[in-house]
């Protein structure tokens, strides 16, 4: 898979809710990416243990922590991520993360995931079933 | 027989909503599946939320990134790691008996019981 650095840098901020630590992170897919070249499925399942640890460490974190290297537009609902984030089990928000935000391909991320296609989108579709409701939840009130 | 079909597969056609949205079903059950969303309620809110999060993840690429910022954080990390290092127990260990020799060199040449380096 092909390395952009915008949707890691996206994937890293919206994951970890901490722009710091998002770019550390992102400091150390580049140096990984440049010693071996490429995003493959051993990179992958790399990264969702080590966000997964973030996550658990990290489990009650309520807010962003921006400084000034993200400009997020003012419409953009970080409320509604972050209480996503908080209500849906890891191994799914970060499956969602990693398929819509990083924008890793479906078959690398099953295959990283040991789970099938189907499997996939399976609970991609129940994790963007579930969101929706935040989300309209977060519109109503 | 589409009436029975869709009440004992009510559950399967509820996840196929996300291929319904991004257009991968056959034609067959995409017509299917159109047709069960107009008729009801619960599948039009299913696909609402759908719609919804499938925005909101396009909104997110809105997010502008600035790329001067990991080299702002190579510059950092270049001085996190001189103070990881600093900090190694085993870094402190060389620099005590650096300065202890150094020391003792001192000492023994100023009691000229020595003359080193010279």
């Amino acid at each position: 898979m092909e390395y952009i650095e915008k949707n890691w840098a996206l994937f890293f901020l919206l994951v970890y809710c901490h722009e710091e630590s998002a770019l550390e992170e992102l400091l150390n897919l580049k140096k990984h990416i440049a010693r071996d070249g490429e995003v493959d499925s051993e990179l992958i399942q790399e990264l969702y243990m080590t966000c997964r640890v973030f996550l658990s460490k990290n489990s009650n974190q309520r807010s962003w922590t921006l400084k000034k290297d993200f400009q997020v537009p003012s419409d953009f609902d970080s409320g509604a991520w972050l209480e996503y984030r908080l209500k849906t089990s890891a191994r799914i928000f970060l499956m969602t993360s990693l398929y819509y935000i990083a924008q890793v391909p479906e078959s690398l991320l099953a295959n990283s995931l040991d789970m099938t296609q189907g499997q996939l989108r399976y609970r991609l579709n129940q994790s963007l079933q579930s969101f929706g409701q935040i989300l309209l939840k977060e519109i109503a009130s | 027989m589409w009436e029975s079909e869709r009440d004992i597969s009510s559950f399967y056609y509820r996840h196929l909503l996300l291929d319904f949205v991004e257009k991968k079903l056959d034609s067959t059950t995409h017509l299917k599946m159109r047709a069960l969303i107009d008729e009801s309620e619960e599948y039009k809110d299913l696909l609402g939320s759908v719609l919804l999060s499938k925005e909101f993840f396009e909104s997110i690429s809105d997010i502008q990134y600035t790329a001067q910022s990991s080299e702002v954080l190579t510059k950092k990390s270049f001085y996190q790691n001189l103070k990881t290092l600093l900090n190694h127990s085993i870094f402190k260990m060389i620099l005590f008996m650096a300065l202890f020799g150094l020391c003792l060199i001192t000492f023994l040449n100023f009691m000229e019981i020595i003359q080193w380096p010279l």
